[in-house]
């Protein structure tokens, strides 16, 4: 495990340099840490517009700011999250100073927000049906009645469809945690 | 059926879950709870509050997208600097006898903002902004040398809203709005002065593209990757995209030039190649104006000084489309912040 932590962290080193050579290679970075990112941020604000916004805040501004990370030790993962806590920070003062009162952020996690991460990450790969469903209901926060009109099935057929995706979910989640 | 009783029971959680006030609460409701599936439910109804904050479909690759044009934008954003205040590098200007019709269906169709109009001999310039671009339109003795028209892939909130407006506005419909594959409704009008607007929605939560500006350029040149090589040469564009069909048509390009995108396909019918002619907001009108002589366009009017403040020239390229480099000279100019 441990030398495994070891290559992970130097494929992560590696990574890093590239892209502050060639910022081409961030494309690479982004894409292992987008859901990472994108569930910490979405966990901390609750509306799904502004964590949009704001995980592409933090990805703009880690592109533009690579240059200055320098490798001690700690993943990059962790600088990415420090970025987003500063941006999460200042998105709940602006929103204290608009209504004039202060809000409590609540915090969270390391193990929730990789769980969400997972959840995200794994979603992408359901079948089409149960992913068309999931997204349906859950992004564009439609009825029952609405999917199965939209997608000319049975409301039977399309809780069958929520039910198997969600315990796709769950078995894959249990897999991996095996 | 017990697998009938467990997917009910589930929707019926969900339905709790997403009416729920606090988004925190992921907890199988009580009277679900209490029921023979309580315990096999909790984990799937776990795992559905996670997924009410799950990212839109194309939210990742969107920002990825964004991510990677910026690695490749470094040098185009110092380029931008010699930009007028609210102005893109590239500004299109229409040239036609009856600009007032088309300031006012403008403002109507699009709600453009008029935040100039300056009279010239026999006419006026007006510049107006939609959305976040610029667009000039100029009456009186310019037509002298012939109108000029335009096309563009302009995106708007709601692209049948505005496709309605248009016509209402004496537009011509050559495309209804429709669902396109690649991830937009759009419809195609002409305006009454002859100009193309293909009229765009996203569809995702940002009606617009991130990064790309509302209002693309369009050309039609019978070779795009040509105009492109020359467009590369003459004023430093980069290529963003370009989609080619089986058969090596170019389908879709765009090349961005400073902070503006111009977007092209290879001209399947002449008509649709309009005489376009553009403002090119550049540092230096006379290296500009070199540059572009050198590779390949026809000077028309040398650069020189004009009384607002500017010093611009006019070259004419090999596909027939009209630049007018314009520099900023000093700071008085008294065009430097009019859009402001």
């Amino acid at each position: 495990m441990g030398q495994d932590q070891d290559l992970s962290s130097g494929a992560d080193r590696l990574l890093v340099e590239a892209a502050q050579r060639d910022p081409a290679y961030f494309a690479d970075l982004y894409e292992q840490n987008f859901h990472r990112v994108y569930a910490y941020v979405s966990r901390r604000v609750h509306n799904r517009h502004h964590a949009e916004d704001l995980t592409a805040e933090v990805f703009r501004e880690a592109l533009s700011e690579i240059g200055k990370f320098e490798w001690r030790g700690v993943p990059f993962s962790a600088w990415l999250l420090r970025i987003a806590s500063g941006a999460v920070a200042d998105h709940w003062k602006r929103v204290g100073r608009e209504s004039g009162n202060p809000v409590e952020t609540e915090k969270t996690s390391f193990d929730e927000v990789e769980r969400s991460a997972m959840v995200f990450q794994l979603v992408n790969r359901l079948p089409e049906a149960q992913f068309r469903v999931i997204h349906m209901r859950f992004v564009e926060q439609k009825s029952i009645r609405e999917i199965a009109q939209a997608l000319d099935r049975s409301e039977g057929a399309v809780k069958q469809l929520q039910l198997r995706a969600l315990e796709n979910l769950r078995d894959q989640m249990e897999g991996a945690h095996a | 059926m017990p697998d009938r009783a467990l997917y009910d029971l589930l929707d019926q959680a969900i339905d709790a879950l997403l009416g729920g006030a606090d988004p925190g609460v992921s907890d199988v409701p009580a009277g679900v709870a209490n029921t023979m599936f309580g315990s096999v439910l909790d984990p799937l109804v776990r795992i559905a509050g996670v997924l009410r904050g799950m990212p839109e479909e194309h939210f990742e690759s969107r920002l990825k997208a964004d991510l990677e044009r910026r690695t490749s934008m470094p040098a185009t954003e110092t380029a931008a600097t010699a930009v007028r205040e609210g102005f893109r590098t590239v500004t299109p200007l229409i040239i036609v006898p009856d600009g007032a019709r088309l300031v006012e269906f403008l403002k109507r169709t699009f709600g453009a903002e008029e935040l100039t109009r300056t009279p010239v001999p026999g006419g006026f310039h007006a510049e107006v902004r939609i959305g976040d671009s610029m667009l000039a339109i100029q009456t009186g003795e310019a037509l002298r040398y012939g109108e000029r028209r335009g096309a563009f892939h302009i995106y708007v909130p709601d692209c049948d809203a505005a496709f309605g407006r248009a016509l209402e506005g004496g537009a011509t419909s050559v495309g209804a709005p429709a669902d396109q594959h690649y991830g937009e409704r759009s419809g195609w009008v002409k305006d009454f002065a002859g100009n193309n607007w293909y009229i765009a929605t996203r569809l995702d939560n940002h009606y617009a593209p991130p990064g790309l500006g509302n209002l693309l350029l369009c050309v039609s040149p019978r070779k795009a990757r040509v105009f492109i090589d020359f467009a590369k040469r003459a004023f430093g564009a980069e290529e963003v995209y370009l989609h080619e069909n089986p058969e090596g048509r170019v389908v879709i390009a765009g090349v961005r030039i400073g902070n503006a995108v111009v977007e092209m396909s290879d001209a399947h019918d002449e008509s649709l190649d309009l005489p376009s002619i553009f403002l090119l907001h550049v540092e230096d009108c006379d290296a500009s104006y070199q540059r572009a002589i050198a590779a390949g366009a026809t000077g028309l009017r040398e650069p020189a000084d004009q009384a607002d403040g500017s010093r611009t020239a006019v070259v004419e390229d090999p596909f027939g489309y009209r630049w007018i480099p314009d520099s900023l000279t000093g700071k008085d100019s008294l065009r430097k912040n009019t859009a402001s």
